[in-house]
């Protein structure tokens, strides 16, 4: 996988299908331009990695991008950094709330606890 | 390439009431997402459940690997569409007002690091992701996860 994305050439290839729902190797090789042999090399480490299904239309070969491998690819921890800072600043509205205060005479008087949000 | 994520926050309440926040079920599922099974003690398993979303069920399965009471939980954190585990960790420290300074660290973050990730979430990559793989974003903005979940 990350072998299969590691190559500029290859890269080109998925950003070209990224756009297109499915393209014919003829116009993959004249967007990036390069040969033909060259393109069918790297289709098929494209292949091999499952980013990429080949179809037949008559004699036509299409391609078209599968995303679901770029899971491997996501950036998980930007994706869980911002999770986390939102559920902080819930734990410390739910710690807010739940913060004993019978007589209205809390350490935050304004919000009586209840909100959300960051202080 | 891993890539680790540090959080830490200072909190007004005592180690004591971080701690339950942090293991009490009905606390969990109030400012985190809903959870079941779960109890502080080590080995036991349980399941927090997101919105579920095309491409993601919304099932993260956890397992605790360490506890030390009102100082340190630990578990494993898998959503079902991760394919490695990682690890989530709370460190609660008391501080001299009778607050607790909390840090969470986040880690076992493997994947593309670097230029590559660079490259794959530049232009139009982004846009693609949100399109065809929607679940594969827990935090995103434009996918609350838990949204109906927060306190109140």
């Amino acid at each position: 996988m990350f072998h299969a994305v590691s190559d500029p050439t290859r890269r080109g290839v998925l950003e070209v299908l990224r756009d297109q729902e499915e393209l014919a190797v003829g116009a993959i090789a004249e967007r990036l331009e390069v040969s033909m042999p060259l393109l069918s090399r790297h289709l098929a480490v494209l292949r091999a990695a499952g980013l990429v299904v080949e179809q037949h239309s008559g004699r036509r070969r299409l391609y078209r991008l599968q995303p679901e491998p770029l899971h491997e690819l996501h950036d998980w921890a930007a994706t869980f950094a911002e999770f986390w800072t939102e559920r902080l600043q819930g734990l410390a509205g739910y710690l807010r709330s739940t913060r004993p205060d019978p007589t209205g005479r809390g350490d935050v008087p304004d919000t009586g606890g209840s909100r959300p949000d960051g202080t | 390439m891993a890539r680790d994520i540090k959080i830490e926050t200072r909190l007004p309440d005592p180690p004591e009431v971080v701690w339950r926040a942090l293991t009490d079920p009905d606390a969990l599922r109030a400012w985190l997402m809903p959870i079941e099974g779960f109890a502080p003690a080590v080995g036991n398993r349980f399941r927090l459940t997101a919105k579920p979303m095309p491409g993601w069920d919304g099932v993260i399965h956890g397992e605790v690997l360490e506890v030390d009471e009102y100082r340190l939980l630990s578990y494993r954190w898998q959503g079902t569409q991760m394919k490695r585990p990682t690890t989530v960790t709370w460190t609660l420290t008391p501080t001299d007002g009778g607050g607790t300074r909390l840090r969470l660290d986040h880690t076992g973050f493997t994947g593309v690091g670097g230029a590559i990730l660079r490259l794959m979430h530049q232009g139009g990559w982004r846009k693609f992701l949100r399109r065809h793989l929607p679940g594969h974003l827990p935090g995103q903005r434009d996918h609350p996860v838990d949204s109906e979940h927060t306190p109140e």
